[in-house]
């Protein structure tokens, strides 16, 4: 037995102290990687895990001066002084441990990771060079795959072909980079027309990310030629809207060692590139896709109804003629879409596998062809979010932008799945605003107008209604007077499907539709729900039922659109077929899109499935155009009563704003500093108690204002009544009847008054009789 | 006397062994306010829900409709006085919407829970989020374990010792394990078997009971995670067909959170009760049987074990089942409006995982009882006749 009880403590003991040790291996990451490496028969292997490398590890550079820093990685170069090894170059804390944990990252040659052999500060920056002899000059492309920690540069014969989270690295001896875990791995491809016949150098700067990281690697796995490879091409052109009609944002992502890059464009003039041109400048940024950088530049004073070309070009490469055109001013037309969600689909693979994004990226094709088939002259496109599913895979853009995009201008907000900031560097949004940034960074509220439109796009990864609202205020207070105002953001307020009931979309509901009633919104567009509702005409949380036809003309509210999956990658339960607030839905499994068409008096929304049916079209009329210059209306002063706000005399003009003057130049800001307030009832008369009797009505103790009558019980004024009054009985009755030889009457029997007081008549029954 | 001091040997025993729960406890809430989560659904770091207390309802405009008046909508302006944080003391305006999703209709002096959303770049934006019903829960708590305590006296302290490791291990370790992408299937299994061993070990101290009923609880528990696996090969259930996935697909993305596993989990230690009711009531009537005559064998012990759990069965399946029809009354509701036909229902993603889930419990439910009756058994058997009289002094 007392066996028994020393297993069951020690079982028990044992159990509780182990409890610790999970918790703590729970923080720890896992990541996954498939590698994938094709051959080719031709291929010719340069570098593999054998190659020798010289190496420099002792925190030095080899470079005489920074203005010629890259000196080091020319084939000219003498590094007979430095170390020679082959294998996997690296140290964990000064030692050939494994830098990760299950023994793939085990380096075989140490490198002398502190400066003084022994303790932080690190060696910033070591040098690797080998040699490479070709019987001829090298055609097409090398490919190459590194492992670094933490950052790398790679060189063919002192020319930069990759750069590996090298942003940071602006001298040989500067710390920059990652800092993960383990070795990451970096792949690239460079021109193999650097290699020339002969002798020719490959060299690999790596760098530590900081002076107190505890670990460094480099291995290079294999680099060969590919004399029949073609150099990769810039990809993943996103032409947005600019910050009105004359401008368009570009991104694109490009594979060149290049630090500097710019845009060409002119107005199209026959097949070849005109030869006087624009030139946008273009930031360069190395991007999380590795291998690229992505590109933004802003194209501006474009003229309406114009066809453009324009090419992208660096510091060695300019590229092929894109084309895009312009639309005339005025009424104007564009297609609404949401929620491709590139790779979500799971009828055709796993979400996120590649079969999953190639699938949907053919649904995504064809919606965009069958939409710019029917709607040939739409100008531009607006996506309500998501764009792809996983938004930190970088394949999932490659698949959105697959069907070129090229010549397509759009608008697009984030989504819950595109919420990382791959999509900050893919989008290149115009007047973009300090508010609704998720997470600090990722994304943006920003605005554009087109042709007097007003477009305000929602970044809903952020909850806050307060930086919504102050985003939309500032918005419209800079553009007072626009045809429409038209707001997008991904996270549906007003949608049937499973979504509709999140108590994130609940709280958003609650809080912002109010705020889209005071601002005088037109429209609102969302995504999110995968399935078509359109709403009745909302004011604030309440629909007007009687709004649901196929227009309405003047209406006292906002509409609200929620868009269909735009490739069906993905489509939820309905759980909502009858909110209160939809009047049409659509919950076939088909997906679908819309074309807007807007004119200063119509606002039509037409939504149709790709499949060729319409499925709804709804037509806001204003029976007035707005007017696109103020218009004010005069206010005159009124003196404020006991209660009542009086007012100074203002402009109110019907852009929502008010104005000291008529030509409205100096705004009052704060609108309510126009009213004054109630005076307060400043003289009163007491009342005293008068009590009632039998027919006539007392009062009770009040005091009245002598301006406006009010009454009140107490002398602070603090209790109002209605009524003071209090009700007399309203008649004399009972008591005895007197008489003398006149007169019969009667005392009341409750307050002893006389009444009917009468002369005798002949059959007078009061008992008196003339005889006595 | 020397009874006395054995006792009192064991007691001490027991009691550091309550406080290593304890210690650990307080272990596993300090290590989870710590745990990082690389993943947030949503930006609300501008967004405060604080205490508040009406203070005053300035105007409404309320409609009550439906039958009974159940439907209530309209807006209440009203004023609300901010009872903490920042903006502690100040009074607030604010616009409440009633709406059938948003149905918090106030009076004055109605607490409340307001939500300030307070970004430094903007004006402040308030809603009503909800009645303020923290102090309620919690006196509904501290009721609910005062109940345990004055009816189960000593016994009662310790089965809430017990829950309440069994509560701190699942939201404090169980959960951000799962979050963070841990093994769904180890995790559970060791949080089943932690908590049986403490549950069972603070039910009846320690005794060849406790050892006995954590066996056979353990092993009916991994019986309802073998039967779980087994029915959702065959129905072809997968993380992805939760009405959750769509969310958790996401989180999955950035911390490696595995679907899968947290369907077992949830399996797992929803049938953890119900097991261990079975498993503990076996084997204290066995126990009780041995203890009124110790001379009984095994195969008779066994007999009335098997007896006395097929009475238990006929309830306990009810249980499981029961609860899952209470609690899906309102999506049984719904699914009828929605004119569901038989093909269907039956294979939903709904049904089918209701199916894997409850009947996963209730057939482990059901096997718990031979095992028990077997473990119970041939562990007591075994133990009389290896120290009859020692054991028989050891008993509370």
């Amino acid at each position: 037995m007392i066996k028994l009880k020393k297993v069951l403590s020690v079982l028990l003991a044992v159990c509780l102290l182990t409890v610790a040790v999970p918790v703590i291996a729970a923080s720890v990451e896992i990541n996954s990687e498939i590698a994938t490496v094709s051959e080719t028969a031709t291929s010719t292997t340069i570098v593999d895990e054998n190659t020798t490398w010289s190496y420099l590890d002792d925190g030095t550079d080899p470079s005489a001066s920074n203005s010629n820093r890259h000196s080091w990685a020319l084939n000219s170069f003498d590094d007979s002084s430095w170390k020679t090894a082959s294998g996997k170059f690296g140290s964990k804390k000064g030692a050939l441990s494994d830098l990760g944990s299950d023994g793939t990252y085990v380096p075989t040659v140490l490198l002398n990771l502190y400066i003084n052999g022994s303790a932080a500060p690190t060696v910033p920056t070591y040098f690797f060079r080998t040699t490479v002899t070709l019987e001829a000059d090298a055609k097409g492309v090398v490919n190459g795959t590194i492992y670094y920690d933490d950052s790398a540069i790679v060189y063919i014969n002192g020319t930069r072909v990759a750069g590996f989270y090298a942003d940071d690295l602006t001298t040989n001896l500067s710390y920059g980079g990652s800092n993960g875990g383990v070795p990451l791995k970096g792949e690239f491809t460079a021109d193999a027309t650097l290699l020339k016949a002969g002798e020719n150098t490959i060299a690999v700067e790596v760098h530590n990310a900081k002076n107190s990281s505890s670990d460094i690697w480099f291995s290079a796995t294999e680099m060969s030629i590919d004399p029949s490879g073609e150099m990769p091409k810039e990809k993943n052109i996103a032409l947005t809207m600019g910050a009105d009609e004359t401008q368009r944002n570009i991104t694109w992502y490009e594979p060149y060692e290049s630090s500097t890059a710019s845009v060409q464009y002119a107005v199209k003039d026959g097949d070849a590139f005109p030869a006087s041109y624009s030139t946008a400048t273009a930031t360069v940024t190395g991007a999380i896709d590795q291998g690229y950088n992505y590109c933004k530049a802003t194209l501006t004073n474009l003229a309406a109804d114009t066809d453009y070309v324009y090419r992208l070009v660096n510091d060695t490469t300019v590229s092929q003629i894109y084309t895009f055109s312009t639309a005339q001013t005025g009424d104007f037309s564009f297609i609404f879409l949401s929620d491709p969600q590139i790779g979500a689909n799971t009828t055709a693979g796993a979400a996120n596998s590649a079969a999953s994004g190639l699938a949907d990226a053919e649904s995504w094709a064809n919606t965009l062809n069958v939409a710019s088939q029917k709607f040939p002259d739409a100008h531009f496109l607006v996506s309500g979010g998501d764009q792809v599913n996983s938004g930190a895979t970088e394949d999932q853009y490659n698949y959105f932008f697959s069907p070129d995009l090229s010549s397509l201008s759009m608008a697009v907000v984030m989504g819950n799945h595109d919420s990382v900031s791959n999509y900050n560097e893919h989008f290149n949004n115009a007047n973009t605003t300090d508010y609704g940034k998720f997470n600090g960074s990722v994304g943006s509220d920003y605005w554009y107008v087109y042709n007097d439109v007003l477009f305000l796009n929602l970044n809903t990864m952020s909850q806050s209604t307060a930086e919504h609202k102050a985003f939309m205020e500032e918005a419209l207070r800079q553009n007072p007077h626009v045809l429409w105002r038209v707001v997008v953001f991904h996270h549906s307020i007003y949608s049937i499907a499973s979504h509709s009931a999140d108590s994130d979309i609940i709280n958003r509901r609650n809080e912002l539709s109010p705020v889209f009633t005071e601002l005088g919104i037109d429209v609102v567009l969302m995504g999110h729900d995968h399935t078509y509702t359109r709403s009745y005409i909302m004011k604030d949380l309440t629909p007007d039922t009687t709004t649901g036809g196929s227009s309405v003309t003047d209406p006292d509210g906002v509409l609200y659109v929620t868009a269909h999956s735009a490739t069906g990658s993905k489509y939820y339960n309905i759980i909502n077929q009858n909110a209160s607030y939809a009047a049409v839905t659509n919950t076939q499994k088909v997906p679908a899109y819309s074309n807007v068409v807007v004119t200063p008096t119509s606002f039509k929304i037409s939504t149709y499935q790709t499949t060729g049916a319409q499925i709804d079209e709804y037509e806001i009329i204003k029976s007035k155009a707005n007017s696109l210059e103020h218009n004010p209306e005069y206010v005159a002063a009124k003196d404020p009563t006991c209660t009542e706000y009086g007012n100074t005399a203002y402009y109110s003009c019907d852009c929502n704003r008010y104005y000291e003057d008529e030509a409205c130049t100096k705004e009052i800001i704060d609108k309510s500093s126009v009213l004054i307030a109630p005076t307060g009832h400043l003289n009163t008369t007491h009342h005293a108690r008068v009590p009632a009797n039998c027919i006539k009505d007392g009062n009770i103790e009040h005091w009245q204002c002598n301006a406006c009558n009010a009454c009140f019980k107490d002398e602070a004024l603090t209790k109002e009544i209605d009524n003071v009054i209090i009700a007399s009985r309203g008649q004399h009755s009972g008591g005895e009847t007197y008489y003398n030889n006149k007169y019969h009457w009667t005392l009341c029997e409750h307050c002893a008054e006389p009444y009917n007081r009468d002369e005798h008549s002949a059959d007078c029954s009061c008992g008196y009789t003339q005889n006595n | 006397m020397m009874k006395l001091k054995r006792l009192t040997k064991k007691q001490c025993l027991e009691c550091i062994l309550i406080a290593l729960v304890l210690l650990s406890m307080v272990v596993m809430v300090l290590v989870f306010s710590n745990v990082n989560y690389s993943y947030k659904m949503y930006d609300t770091d501008t967004l405060h829900y604080v205490k508040g207390t009406v203070v005053e309802v300035v105007d409404q405009n309320i409609t009550y409709s439906g039958s009974g008046g159940e439907y209530i909508t309209g807006v209440q302006h009203i004023k609300v006085k901010i009872r903490e944080g920042e903006l502690k003391g100040q009074t607030v305006e604010i616009k409440n919407y009633i709406t059938v999703q948003h149905n918090i209709v106030v009076n004055e002096g109605r607490r409340v829970i307001v939500c300030a959303d307070t970004p430094d770049n903007a004006e402040p934006y308030f809603t009503l989020y909800n009645y303020d019903r923290a102090m309620p829960v919690w006196i509904l708590a501290i009721v609910f374990v005062l109940l345990v305590i004055i009816i189960g006296e000593r016994k009662g302290l310790m089965s809430c010792i017990g829950l309440g490791f069994t509560i701190c291990t699942v939201i404090c370790w169980l959960l951000p394990t799962l979050y963070n992408g841990g093994n769904g299937t180890l995790v559970s299994i060791a949080t089943v078997i932690l908590s049986t061993i403490v549950s069972c070990f603070c039910i009846s101290g320690l005794s060849s009971k406790t050892l006995l009923n954590i066996i056979s609880t353990t092993v009916g528990t991994l019986s309802a995670g073998l039967i779980y696996k087994l029915f959702s090969f065959v129905l072809v259930i997968s993380g992805a067909s939760m009405s959750e996935s769509e969310a958790l697909a996401l989180i999955s993305q950035t911390t490696g959170l595995k679907l899968s596993g947290i369907l077992f989990a949830g399996v797992m230690i929803s049938a953890l009760g119900a097991i261990m009711d079975v498993a503990v009531s076996i084997g204290a009537s066995l126990y009780e049987i041995r203890e009124h005559n110790p001379n009984i064998t095994s195969k008779e012990l066994l007999k009335s074990g098997m007896n006395i759990g097929r009475d238990m069965i006929g309830t306990m399946t009810n249980t499981l089942i029961l609860a899952f029809a209470g609690g899906s009354i309102a999506m049984l509701i719904l699914l009828i409006s929605y004119g569901v036909q038989y093909n269907q229902l039956i294979s939903s993603n709904y049904i089918a995982l209701e199916v894997a889930k409850g009947l996963a419990g209730s057939a482990a439910v059901v096997l718990t009882v031979p095992i028990s009756a077997l473990v119970c058994a041939f562990g007591f058997a075994k133990l009389k006749t290896k120290n009859k009289v020692d054991f028989k002094e050891e008993t509370l």
